[in-house]
């Protein structure tokens, strides 16, 4: 009687099931998670963005393994026995893969470095592989941890500028890290949240000490990559030092954010002070 | 008709203008003192308020003065040469044919190899549009079937603009579908003008003189034929200004609607009904309205500029349908 009520407790609790063997992820920050995390054999599908090389830092990784557009018929044609979601998957299909009963799994994608430690060690835990999860948290804080020369000069101030004139204020992947690397973020500083259009003349007007910008693939035409070559930001950043982060190292909260702020750190260390 | 009242009409719309170029160098979303950014930019080392005035502001308003022109002008020419009251470059399909040749060119990597296939596009574009849209009505076309056609090859246009964009390699293309179909001067660099100018005056060169033609067409085609106008020659001549005028300014600008239509309309009473005197006006008073709705633009505080066609449509759809019941009430 005990046994077979153990069993039954066994069976439905899903952190004493057996790990998931067929995992489908639906968005490129879970991609690139579950590739860290999972062994190669759990992963059943990812999505279509994780093989590419410039917006996925797995995307070697995920060569080779099946690939999906977010449509409900892919995912179910993988027989999933997890589905891992973000905040940022349509509710339409959150419903439908809820009605149909499969097994979901939601990362908070959670920008502080707090955040994304719980982000990893939770999905690690869930997909049964918590002592890798503990190495990669491990690597990830060390590696983002202030280095104590950074305390003896001000920062400095640095925008990120993207086509079209985006650019990421406070609540954004940009922000942290670069505020982990030693700068000040001068459009947060002005009052800017999120990642927003700015104003051409606004942006003239912040005067930052460096520009850091991400191409994201190679450069095509378009109204807006050609703003970055307006003549206004060229007279007056053209002596500025324009850094590029790789996309794929700040798109997504993860253990990348750090080779993002690495590279910060090296910008700032060849930043003169004005 | 004596000259006084022609010569009043420029004189106010100049002035307007004038005074309407001086408020777009001053409004924008930073305060700039506009005596000391004049003063800076003549320096070696400009700040930031004189290349806020000289790099963003100037080459806008410089810009919006050439395109809004344009599309003045070329209302009126269409209007006179297809003795058609609705002909304007945005509805005989010449303003959506130029945007889709301008996409043509910039998102499929056409325009970085010569700066100048970009409004070279656009010219293209406008000039096998408004031809399309000619030869499908026919010659001596009523206004029913011209505006058919129009809408045709208008619609037709617009979604190969929309669907090239889809296409298009550069992950921001599709953004940027609002920008073609509404038409913005955001951010427009001395570049952008370099680009639009040479075919603009062209246009407006081929333009020059030929109102005495425009005036004998109002006498009928056989008659004006009789006169010495050349009326192939004239059709030719006229059909290649508005393509240039128009298809370099929408390959800058994107297409911006109603000015060509509107302008005209308003302006022709004032003229007592002579198209060589309809000419200039037209062209002062689309700089004029263009030049109003981008400031307009600049000056409402949104997140995110609105764009200045839905400005201009916003004026002109009210106006167009005004239009149609005057005419109703003055046919019945």
């Amino acid at each position: 009687m005990l046994t077979g009520l153990l069993l039954i407790w066994i069976c439905l609790n899903p952190a004493l099931a057996a790990p998931p063997q067929r995992v489908v992820s639906l968005n490129l920050c879970s991609d690139q998670l579950l590739l860290m995390l999972a062994d190669r054999e759990q992963v059943a599908r990812v999505s279509h963005l994780a093989t590419d090389p410039h917006n996925s830092y797995m995307a070697a990784q995920a060569q080779g393994i099946s690939s999906h557009r977010a449509r409900l018929e892919e995912i179910i044609a993988a027989q999933p026995d997890l589905i891992l979601t973000t905040p940022y998957t349509s509710p339409r299909l959150r419903h439908s893969l809820e009605q149909l009963g499969y097994p979901l799994y939601t990362l908070k994608l959670g920008l502080q470095p707090e955040q994304i430690v719980e982000d990893i060690r939770g999905l690690a835990d869930r997909l049964e592989q918590s002592s890798r999860g503990e190495t990669l948290i491990q690597e990830f804080l060390r590696r983002i941890a202030a280095p104590p020369e950074s305390t003896n000069t001000p920062p400095p101030s640095a925008l990120f500028l993207q086509p079209r004139g985006y650019t990421s204020g406070r609540d954004t992947l940009q922000d942290q890290a670069l505020r982990l690397a030693g700068w000040r973020n001068r459009a947060a500083e002005m009052g800017l949240e999120g990642y927003v259009q700015a104003d051409l003349e606004q942006l003239i007007a912040w005067q930052p000490d460096a520009l850091v910008t991400s191409p994201y693939a190679a450069a095509r035409d378009s109204r807006a990559e050609r703003l970055l070559s307006h003549p206004a930001l060229k007279r007056l950043f053209g002596a500025q030092p324009l850094y590029r982060v790789p996309y794929k190292d700040w798109i997504c909260p993860g253990p990348m954010l750090a080779d993002a702020v690495k590279q910060l750190r090296r910008a700032r260390s060849r930043t003169q002070q004005p | 008709m004596n000259q006084q009242p022609q010569l009043r009409i420029n004189t106010l719309l100049g002035g307007g203008l004038l005074g309407v170029c001086l408020l777009s160098l001053l409004i924008g979303s930073q305060t700039i003192p506009l005596w000391q950014a004049l003063q800076e930019s003549f320096s070696s080392h400009p700040g930031v308020s004189a290349i806020i005035l000289t790099e963003l502001r100037l080459p806008r308003t410089l810009v919006a003065l050439l395109a809004g022109a344009s599309l003045g002008l070329c209302g009126a020419v269409m209007q006179s040469l297809l003795r058609n009251p609705l002909a304007s470059p945005g509805l005989v399909g010449s303003a959506s044919g130029a945007a889709l040749g301008a996409v043509v060119t910039l998102y499929f990597g056409l325009a970085s190899l010569a700066a100048f296939s970009l409004p070279l596009g656009g010219i293209l574009g406008a000039l096998l549009a408004t031809l399309l849209v000619y030869l499908l009505a026919g010659r001596e076309a009523d206004t029913l079937t011209l505006i058919l056609a129009g809408v045709a090859v208008n619609s037709f246009a617009l979604a190969l603009v929309s669907l090239l964009l889809n296409l298009a390699p550069s992950p921001y293309a599709v953004q940027e579908i609002a920008l073609w179909m509404l038409g913005s001067l955001a951010n427009v660099s001395r570049d952008d003008l370099l680009l639009l100018l040479p075919g603009t005056l062209l246009g407006w060169l081929l333009i020059a003189r030929q109102g005495r033609a425009l005036d004998l067409l109002t006498l009928g085609e056989e008659a004006a034929d009789s006169l010495g106008v050349g009326l192939p020659r004239l059709r030719k001549r006229l059909f290649l200004a508005v393509a240039l005028a128009v298809g370099s300014a929408i390959s800058v600008t994107g297409a911006i609607g109603f000015i060509g239509l509107v302008v005209p309309h308003l302006l022709r009473p004032l003229v007592g009904y002579q198209p060589s005197r309809l000419l200039l006006p037209s062209a002062l008073g689309g700089a004029l309205l263009l030049l109003l709705a981008d400031i307009l633009v600049r000056a409402i505080p949104l997140p995110g500029e609105i764009k200045v066609g839905v400005i201009t449509s916003l004026i002109g759809a009210p106006f167009f349908l005004w239009l149609i019941l005057h005419g109703r009430r003055r046919a019945g």
